[in-house]
């Protein structure tokens, strides 16, 4: 990857902001029934008239303080004008000379990386195609994502290899988390990432969704580029589209200047004002941030600098650490958070905070393995039911019928009494009659029982 | 007032005139005003003069509708105006053209044409809704001899209005009288938070401000639009006789220069057609108006269907309006267009330090017959909007009130922002002096 390092890669990233209603009108930002969630607004009937949504003005501003932004005090919109059928108007509102905020950075990693501009805008409808594009005969137009609010956040290109990118995008996304100003259940992140090598000319690649995907697709065009280079080919202005099938790097077209959209102010929109006491009060809302989190962590808790980053990386988990490391050991608890936790999470592919774990069930967790009354394993086990289950960990400890630890002596015992012979065998040299017996104490422990733990207990009693 | 006397005189009057677009059959028993074509009526075809529109049902009302029908006022049909509001003679409508109630061999101006010229010939109808971006009830008030009022940007609300340029869209009412225009301009203003552009203000009742003497306010005549070239020798000898009539009554009046008479009319212009050219994208065929056989690429099909069903003005104010905001063109006309138009405001804000109310004439020109409209160039049409549109451009409130009583000359009196009470008094004063 070494040799990639050389990349100009900017990121244009919309996400959708986390209100309940549309940018410009009252419908709601719930997907339903196709067309059920407009109005004469968001179609664009003749007469009707925007209004600003104040909730995702101060979504916008509230990212623009995180990223360390300056905001803008008097806002526009414009009229980004272009006819396509998914538009209304045929025309987005948008922001075009005065963004929001502008001129932010983030700290990541060892770099800064610099933000050129935040703004706000409305999303077009969604058209879908019956079949591809190419083949598809007619398309449908649904209405219900027309002016949704969306929040678009640009980056200078400051970034070097496709690695680079996604992390940052990671970290970036982690930040727009912690902010609570982001519809992660209803949109997926839409990038834009301009790539140039020393020598090419700029390729914008539209529309990659999802953070593998945009590792891949910088990565492929940054092949194509090099590949150009090698033949000494042309390079012209391009807009890219990434297949993420069949992971290829298309040319859409010639690259449109932004200017060619005709831009307006929106005369509809009077002069939005920003006042010197919402930006306090909202900067005041802004809770810390994984940056200012990782360095706390690790002064605090004498964490390694891998560990605190991955309690960081979901706010709801680093709380969960903290109240846990009150009441448990640290050990155990960085080993229950940043390990088995997060595997359990991952593996069912959900969030900390779309899960029913509550910190109650899982500080009683903690305990319980504390008391030796529930090995890790056991922990495990439980915390996949946990996570769906509203019953609280006794209950469930119950219900699987764990072997209690206690009990487990008795059960070795017993083992290692009709067994002699193989106890015999293990101490003349021979692993496989250990893992027998083992075998044995699991039978009869009917599987409910740590295979860690027994090995220590029959060693214990050889 | 009974629902079938006002439908059959709108009928009788419409053979005549073309005052309407559409008559309201289903309209009920109230108070009868007609509104202009591009005011969403739920219902009731709204075309806003243009053939793309031809079909159009809106599904909800505009505010000043829902205002109006709250205090017992009936829309007796939707009235006649250039498409999208684009002229100054009504003539641009792609339906029947309304004709001058006072000779019907000539225009009744416009845009707002068909509503000035059916509230001069009605007999049950007092007052209409009409609608302003350069002059659009200035001048049809001033050639159909009826009164005219243009309120301050904002204080009505445009919500429901058909946009032509929406910084400069403003509705306004027009009456037999001062006193008939003023009672519907009470029903119809008031701040409404489904337009952005709306004032927050109180509602204020407009009547009081009839009746008023007024000999203490000083009135600024405007030289460059007052006097000389470009005013027809008729309209100026009437127009200083109003002056006069003014004087002779004790009110002051002094002849003022204003600066920027010459910028007033480009400057309208880019503005006015930039933002139009946004406007009108949205007629493509798709969720509403005409429509044609679905045939080729989406671009091929909303070209086809605006080639059709647009008429020639609008497509020229598109491409025009286009250009002027393309790249390379954009800085040279939109954005220096912005800055002049503050720059003119400026101006005016100056000479309300003096004057109470600034005054010249509604229209340079007499209403022109239909033979000679078809005669004129697309720039010495617009140039018919020279006085009209500084006051517009700026979002000041005017009236035009007619010089004597059924003469197609307006005097056209402005006033400072938010000062409707200054232009009622002298409108209301100088109807009873005249």
């Amino acid at each position: 990857m070494k040799e990639l390092d050389n990349a100009k890669i900017g990121l244009e990233i919309h996400i959708q902001l986390k209100t309940s209603s549309k940018l410009f009108c009252g419908c709601s930002t719930k997907s339903g029934k196709p067309n059920t969630e407009v109005c004469e607004i968001c179609l664009g009937m003749p007469g009707s008239k925007p209004v600003v949504n104040r909730k995702a003005v101060e979504f916008a501003v509230k990212l623009g303080l995180a990223l360390n932004c300056t905001i803008q005090k008097e806002n526009f919109f414009s009229r980004k004008v272009y006819g396509y059928p998914d538009m209304s108007k045929n025309f987005q509102i948008t922001q075009y000379e005065f963004p929001l905020c502008a001129n932010g950075n983030v700290r990541f990693k060892n770099k800064v990386i610099r933000i050129r501009r935040i703004h706000i805008e409305e999303d077009p409808a969604s058209i879908q195609y019956p079949k591809t594009i190419s083949d598809s005969d007619y398309c449908l137009i649904d209405y219900n994502r027309a002016g949704v609010p969306l929040c678009e956040i640009v980056t200078e290109p400051d970034l070097t290899s496709a690695e680079e990118a996604k992390e940052f995008l990671e970290y970036l996304i982690s930040i727009i988390d912690y902010l609570d100003i982001y519809d992660s259940k209803n949109f997926t992140i839409r990038v834009d990432a301009n790539v140039s090598l020393p020598g090419t000319k700029r390729a914008e690649i539209k529309n990659i969704t999802g953070f593998r995907a945009v590792e891949k697709a910088i990565g492929f065009e940054i092949i194509r580029q090099k590949g150009k280079l090698r033949r000494n080919e042309e390079f012209k202005q391009e807009t890219m589209h990434f297949d993420a099938i069949s992971n290829k790097v298309i040319p859409l077209r010639e690259k449109e200047f932004e200017e060619d959209y005709g831009y307006i102010f929106d005369p509809d929109l009077p002069k939005l004002l920003i006042e010197e006491n919402l930006i306090k009060k909202i900067k005041n809302e802004i809770p810390e941030l994984p940056g200012e989190k990782i360095k706390r962590l690790i002064k605090e808790y004498n964490l390694s600098e891998d560990i605190a980053s991955v309690l960081v990386s979901e706010k709801e988990i680093c709380d969960l650490f903290e109240e846990s490391i009150k009441k448990a050991e640290k050990e155990l608890v960085i080993r229950l958070t940043t390990g088995i936790l997060k595997k359990v999470l991952n593996y069912n592919g959900i969030k900390l905070r779309e899960s029913k774990l509550t910190k109650e069930n899982f500080i009683e967790l903690l305990k319980l393995i504390e008391k030796n009354e529930l090995t890790v394993r056991m922990a495990d086990l439980l915390l996949r039911k946990l996570i769906f289950s509203k019953k609280n960990t006794r209950e469930l400890v119950k219900e699987l019928k764990f072997t209690k630890i206690n009990d487990m002596d008795k059960i070795v015992e017993k083992v290692l009494g009709k067994n002699k012979e193989a106890v015999e065998d293990y101490k003349k040299g021979n692993s496989k009659a250990l893992h027998f017996l083992i075998g044995q104490v699991l039978k009869e422990a009917k599987e409910k029982a740590d295979a860690k733990l027994i090995e220590r207990k029959i060693l214990e009693k050889i | 007032m009974k629902t079938r006397e006002f439908l059959q005189e709108a009928k009788d009057l419409n053979k005549k005139y073309n005052f309407f677009i559409t008559i309201n059959e289903k309209a009920e028993d109230g108070i009868p005003i007609s509104v202009k074509d591009n005011i969403c009526t739920k219902g009731l075809k709204t075309t806003a003069g243009s053939r793309i529109l031809e079909n159009y049902e809106p599904v909800f009302d505009a505010t000043v509708i829902e205002k109006a029908k709250k205090s017992k006022y009936v829309v007796v049909g939707k009235t006649g105006m250039d498409e999208f509001g684009f002229g100054s003679f009504s003539t641009n409508c792609a339906y029947e053209i309304p004709k001058n109630p006072l000779d019907n061999t000539r225009s009744c101006g416009g845009s707002s044409g068909g509503g000035a010229g059916y509230t001069y010939a009605s007999k049950l109808s007092n007052s209409s809704i009409g609608e302003s971006t350069g002059g659009s009830i200035s001048c049809p008030a001033a050639f159909c001899s009826v009164v005219g009022i243009t309120p301050t940007y904002g204080l009505v609300s445009r919500y429901g209005l058909i946009d032509y340029a929406n910084s400069l869209d403003k509705i306004g009412t027009f009456g037999k009288s001062v006193k008939d225009a003023v009672k519907l301009l009470n029903v119809i203003s008031g701040y409404d938070e489904k337009d952005s552009t709306s004032i927050k203000k109180g509602k204020e009742n407009y009547e009081k401000y009839l009746g008023k003497d007024i000999k203490k306010f000083k009135v600024g005549v405007i030289k460059e639009f007052s006097n000389g070239e470009g005013i027809n020798l008729e309209v100026e000898k009437d127009f200083w006789d109003g002056v006069k009539k003014l004087e002779s009554n004790g009110v002051k009046c002094k002849e003022v220069s204003f600066k920027l008479s010459d910028l007033v009319l480009p400057v309208y212009y880019v503005i006015a057609m930039c933002e139009a050219s946004t406007n009108l994208a949205k007629y493509c065929g798709i969720r509403y108006g005409m429509t044609k056989e679905l045939k080729g690429t989406f671009n091929e099909y909303f070209s086809s269907v605006r080639e059709s069903y647009f008429g020639k003005e609008a497509k020229r104010r598109i491409l025009l309006g286009t250009f002027m905001r393309m790249a390379g063109y954009r800085d040279a006309y939109y954005i220096k267009a912005l800055k002049l138009r503050s720059l003119i405001t400026q101006e005016y804000k100056k000479l309300f330090k003096e004057f109470d109310v600034l005054l010249t004439p509604t229209m340079p020109i007499l209403p022109p017959k239909f033979s000679e409209i078809e005669k004129l160039n697309p720039v010495e049409n617009y140039m018919c909007d020279i006085l009209t549109t500084g006051p517009n451009l700026s979002g000041l409130p005017m009236i035009s009130v007619p010089v004597k009583k059924n003469r197609a000359v307006g005097m056209h009196f402005i006033a400072d922002h938010l000062q409707e009470n200054k232009i009622i008094s002298i409108g209301d004063y100088y109807e009873r002096v005249r």
